[in-house]
């Protein structure tokens, strides 16, 4: 699907992003302001921006490097969301303690 | 999904992973630290507010003292009062009995007066009477 020359690829990218940048926000908020945690979203937004710049730059990769890299995100994706229940996790226990 | 990808997702995955288990070994280290130091503290302000508690009770021990002291004292001078007081009252008394006793011989006094007085009354009169007798005969 195309809207102008924007397609909705394109869009989906852009609010993954958008809303990647927000869990960044959050946890790092979530995290007290410590870098430390913050390393993980951040390293999934740079994963995900590799590869929307990758494949901006060669349209024409070969498309099993493209499912290749995408189920790669997919399963960061999901290493991501494992690190961010550890971390409330800890957190929790520590404010609990506390 | 191919092996390719799981490692690729496992490398990326991983400075997320190793910056996280640091950061909460830091937080940890610190938290048990800031714990220590914390109970250490309160140890401190503990003994403190014990020592002070010690000196004000040893205050408030001779103070009571002092006032014990004081209480007995008073009741002391109090028993010296009542014995004067009892001494006073059994003057007093003596003194009522006394004075009852003069007034009764007061009256009595007076009372064997009035009677001399009437009886010198009474032979004045005789003698006068007894005068004008006398004088008619002549």
């Amino acid at each position: 699907m195309q809207i102008g020359v924007v397609t909705s690829d394109d869009l989906v990218q852009a609010v993954t992003f958008v809303v990647c940048l927000i869990g960044i926000v959050v946890w790092f908020r979530w995290g007290r302001g410590r870098f430390g945690y913050a390393v993980a979203p951040i390293a999934f937004l740079v994963h995900r921006a590799a590869f929307y710049i990758a494949i901006t730059i060669d349209p024409m990769m070969d498309n099993s490097v493209v499912v290749m890299w995408s189920s790669a995100i997919s399963l960061h994706s999901v290493f991501t969301l494992a690190l961010a229940a550890v971390l409330m996790v800890a957190i929790n226990r520590r404010s609990a303690k506390s | 999904m191919s092996i390719e990808a799981i490692i690729i997702a496992v490398i990326g995955a991983l400075p997320g992973l190793i910056a996280l288990v640091g950061q909460l070994r830091k937080d940890s280290a610190s938290a048990s630290k800031t714990t220590s130091e914390r109970e250490q503290l309160e140890n401190e302000i503990t003994e403190k507010v014990l020592t002070r508690a010690d000196t004000e009770i040893v205050k408030l021990n001779q103070r009571i003292a002092a006032l014990e002291s004081s209480l007995s004292q008073e009741r002391i001078a109090r028993q010296t009062l009542e014995v004067e007081l009892s001494t006073e009252r059994k003057a007093r008394i003596e003194l009522e009995t006394r004075l009852t006793a003069a007034q009764q011989r007061i009256s009595a006094l007076e009372d064997e007066l009035d009677q001399r007085n009437k009886r010198i009354k009474e032979l004045e009169a005789a003698r006068g009477s007894a005068g004008g007798l006398i004088g008619g005969k002549r």
